[in-house]
């Protein structure tokens, strides 16, 4: 178990548990980003700061402390995502 | 007052009347809440 | 308001980059108009939609969002509306839902929210041409079924295809009116809801519908109760006892609405979708290299920089046909008022020429806009806030402040206004107080007009550009610690979450973007045509009047030996100098003499506090009027070159020497808050401490540093 954080670009991981009572969650859980959840982390920002990291088929922006709370699962037995990319 | 000086009276006073008028309506308009910019805000940002 | 022709009312719901405007824009053919809603400062975009039959419904475009547990004023305008809480609105009688085919489940999580509230439904899968070339195929019947019954349609309002089918859909559920198919909720939370609905009705009085109820136990946002009007004194014990009964059913109540919801959707959706052989997307590759570590600024930087120059160097044609317009009309217009000279005075000076030097700056307005409106239509506006955040966070702020600050660019007024989009009140008034530092288009005219005139010949395009850059950049190089300084230190502001979607790059539709672009040159025009002309009479009165004609022979007496040109053209400027505005600029020129500012020039910045655009008709006054009302006369541009200082200790000198150009240049980026934005930024924050302090703040700045600039360079020249 890791946070998100801590996860290097291109990493997937599974959502194992996230904060629902702060703000950032509950935006992310309207996006569908829920526990048991596959996502991955695109990449970081030129500047270190903010993460992309892409689930459900779309791409979100993603500060690094707030990343920190999203703790993933990122043992091998990850499903392989779609090929489908956006 | 020849005919000139009443019709350059004329335009500067409806400018001003005009003016005057419609910065009324801004503070009424801000008063009740709404835009209070000249801009019509059809420049705001598409969501 | 809905008018009253058009009867019915259909709201225009969906997630951002949906297409859901291109739609909006193909269903209303361009009828649109622009409103407000009372007590809001959300514009109310709305338009006549043909249904086919002969039916006209008002189509109205909520603003995109992914919940309805809003996180901002804005959104929650959209709950407002469907709720019809928005006074002289009524509710709307059905809802059009956008969603964006390639992504189907995120997007019905704000449909099923939107079931909630029990309105007719019209769903329609956009971007369906996309979801074709990902290989998706959607069954369209299985999930109208699924839903409850709903007509369910793809299209693709880029391409135009499945319009057709939208109105005659939208006529189906106006007259069926079938309603999308509700989520299932646990036996507990929907004892919880209605525990929560009762006691909020007690309290209140009003009946709580069940949509209602859900705001009120699933958000942590208050919005909901305040508008009931259900106190915290008296909502704090049912609320907590229903999250408690909610949470002993298994469910964080923060967490159970999209809990329940995903996973009614997952069941739903079940067989909907097929996926098979695609392209791969575009927009992962075209990240790679935009979103890059090294790169992606490097893009970023020449994106912005190539914005700068093509409205700089594409608008000078135009700017200058436009300028020979105004001279053409002039030169018709004024010989056939000679035996009026205060009439001829009037409209050729004043009006053509007031007005005229203030149009001239159209084509630049426009470019601008336009490069605003592909950059949003693209996507490529939420990476620039990707790459920026990292600045903005320093600041205390997050990338979301990107987009104001940048359309500040084009008025600060709108700017403001778009702050709404950030939650943290104390980051939305640090944003708003920075954003003012943003050269906003009023000071183009300004910009070009100095460059144009003095740097340009003198020094060449290349400097004319890099100043014309420069000028953009004096007012960040200010906000940058100004807004440092407010939310660290002043307000205190906490780190800002920052949750944003980077959504497909896709071609920006022309006609979409184009039509936005005239309505925003419409609007340009039509603030030309009324408030700047009317101040324009003003400040031409204030500069003709009182006249004189003893001036006249005492200046013919004191100067025997002159031409009659160059007594002229004293007898003119001592007219000016005795006006009423003359003689208010000469009070108040000594606080900007340190600057380099003549009366004229302090005229000038005095009289364009109402619109910024109307220093530049104020010169063309103020110069013109002085300078002579010949037909052919000489443009703004060369009375400039030509004034010179009359008296002083600079006498003789130039008075649009470099550094005093440079120093008006500064003033102006950094003090240029126009009237309205002082009054719009009062209300947005709710008083006008903050205003005046923004007011006062930038205005001693720029006080200072024009000083600076101009008591260095003119030494160094």
């Amino acid at each position: 178990m890791t946070p998100l954080s801590q996860l290097l670009p291109g990493q997937f991981g599974k959502l194992a548990s996230l904060n629902p009572e702060r703000g950032v969650d509950q935006r992310l859980m309207a996006l569908g980003l829920l526990p048991g959840m596959v996502l991955k982390l695109v990449r970081k920002a030129p500047l270190g700061d903010p993460l992309a990291i892409e689930f459900g088929g779309q791409v979100v922006s993603l500060r690094l402390a707030e990343a920190d709370n999203l703790i993933v699962d990122v043992s091998a037995d990850c499903p392989i995502p779609r090929p489908r990319q956006p | 007052m020849n005919l000139e000086a009443v019709i350059v009276g004329a335009i500067v006073g409806v400018a001003v009347g005009w003016l005057v008028r419609r910065w009324l309506a801004a503070a009424r308009r801000r008063k009740a809440g709404g835009c209070a910019g000249d801009c019509g805000c059809s420049a705001k940002l598409k969501k | 308001m809905s008018t009253p022709d058009a009867g019915l009312l259909v709201a225009l719901v969906g997630n951002p980059n949906t297409g859901k405007s291109t739609l909006f824009n193909a269903l209303t053919g361009l009828r649109q108009r622009v409103g407000n809603y009372p007590g809001v400062t959300v514009a109310r975009k709305s338009g006549t939609c043909d249904l086919g039959d002969g039916q006209k419904v008002e189509l109205v475009d909520l603003p995109g969002l992914y919940s309805l547990a809003a996180a901002s004023p804005d959104e929650q305008v959209v709950i407002d509306v469907l709720s019809g809480h928005i006074a002289g609105d009524r509710r709307p009688d059905a809802v059009l839902i956008v969603a964006d085919a390639t992504n189907l489940i995120r997007n019905l999580f704000l449909a099923s929210q939107v079931a909630e509230l029990g309105l007719p439904v019209v769903l329609v899968l956009n971007q369906a041409d996309v979801a074709q070339e990902q290989g998706l195929r959607i069954d369209t019947e299985l999930l109208s079924r699924r839903l409850g019954g709903v007509p369910v349609i793809l299209t693709s309002a880029w391409k135009g295809e499945g319009i057709l089918e939208v109105r005659r859909g939208l006529a189906a559920a106006l007259t069926r009116r079938a309603p999308l198919r509700r989520v299932v909720w646990p036996a507990e939370i929907v004892a919880a809801l209605a525990d929560v609905a009762q006691a909020a009705s007690a309290d209140t009085g009003k009946a709580i519908p069940s949509a209602d109820a859900q705001r009120l136990l699933f958000d942590t946002n208050v919005s909901t109760a305040e508008r009931l009007g259900w106190t915290p004194e008296r909502r704090e014990k049912p609320l907590r006892a229903a999250r408690e009964r909610v949470r002993n059913c298994g469910y964080n109540p923060m967490a159970a609405e999209p809990l329940v919801h995903y996973a009614w959707l997952r069941t739903a959706l079940e067989g909907v979708v097929t996926e098979g052989l695609g392209k791969a997307g575009r927009t992962s590759a075209v990240d790679r290299l935009l979103l890059h570590r090294v790169l992606g600024p490097v893009f970023f930087l020449g994106i912005m920089l190539g914005f700068f120059a093509s409205v700089f160097w594409l608008a000078k044609f135009p700017m200058d046909w436009i300028q020979l317009g105004v001279d053409w009309t002039k030169g018709v217009v004024a010989p056939s008022l000679d035996p009026y000279p205060m009439l001829q005075s009037l409209v050729a000076d004043g009006i053509i020429g007031g007005v005229g030097a203030f149009l001239v700056f159209l084509p630049q307005i426009l470019i601008l806009f336009l490069f605003i409106g592909i950059l949003e239509d693209s996507g490529y506006m939420a990476r620039a806030a990707f790459i920026m955040d990292r600045l903005f966070s320093w600041c205390g702020l997050n990338g979301k402040s990107f987009v104001p600050m940048l359309s500040g660019f084009a008025c600060a007024i709108p700017s403001l206004l778009s702050t709404r989009t950030i939650e943290d009140p104390k980051a939305r008034l640090a944003t708003a107080f920075v954003v003012p530092f943003m050269s906003c288009s009023a000071r183009f005219p300004v910009y070009a007009l100095m460059c144009a005139a003095f740097i340009g010949p003198l020094y060449g395009p290349g400097w004319e550009s890099l100043v014309m850059v420069g000028m953009h950049c004096v007012g960040l190089v200010f906000a940058v610690p100004t807004a440092f300084v407010l939310t660290r230190l002043v307000l205190k502001v906490k780190p800002q979450p920052f949750v944003l979607e980077l959504p497909r790059y896709q071609l920006p539709k022309p006609r979409d973007v184009v039509w936005r672009m005239w309505q925003n040159a419409a609007e340009f025009v039509s603030k030309a045509g009324t408030v700047i002309f009317a101040i324009t009479i003003v400040v031409w009165a204030l500069s003709y009047f009182p006249r004189d004609a003893a001036v006249a022979e005492r200046i013919r007496a004191a100067h025997p030996t002159e031409s009659a040109e160059l007594v002229r053209a004293r007898v003119q400027a001592a007219h000016v100098e005795q006006s009423y505005m003359g003689r208010f600029g000469k009070a108040v020129q000594p606080v900007f003499d340190p600057c380099g500012f003549d009366w004229k020039i302090t005229v000038g910045v005095l009289a364009s506090f109402p619109a910024r655009e109307v220093i530049v008709s104020t010169l063309g006054v103020t110069y013109s009027v002085g300078e002579g009302a010949e037909a052919d006369s000489q443009d703004l541009r060369k009375a400039m070159q030509d004034a010179k200082w009359p008296e002083g200790p600079r006498a003789g000198t130039p008075i649009f020497s470099l550094a005093a150009v440079l120093a008006l240049m500064v003033f102006f980026a950094l003090c240029s808050q126009c009237g309205p934005t002082v009054a719009t930024l009062a209300q947005e924050t709710g008083g006008w401490k903050w205003a005046a302090a923004s007011f006062v703040t930038m205005t001693v700045l720029a006080w200072m540093v024009s000083m600076v600039v101009y008591q260095v360079i003119i030494r160094l020249t």
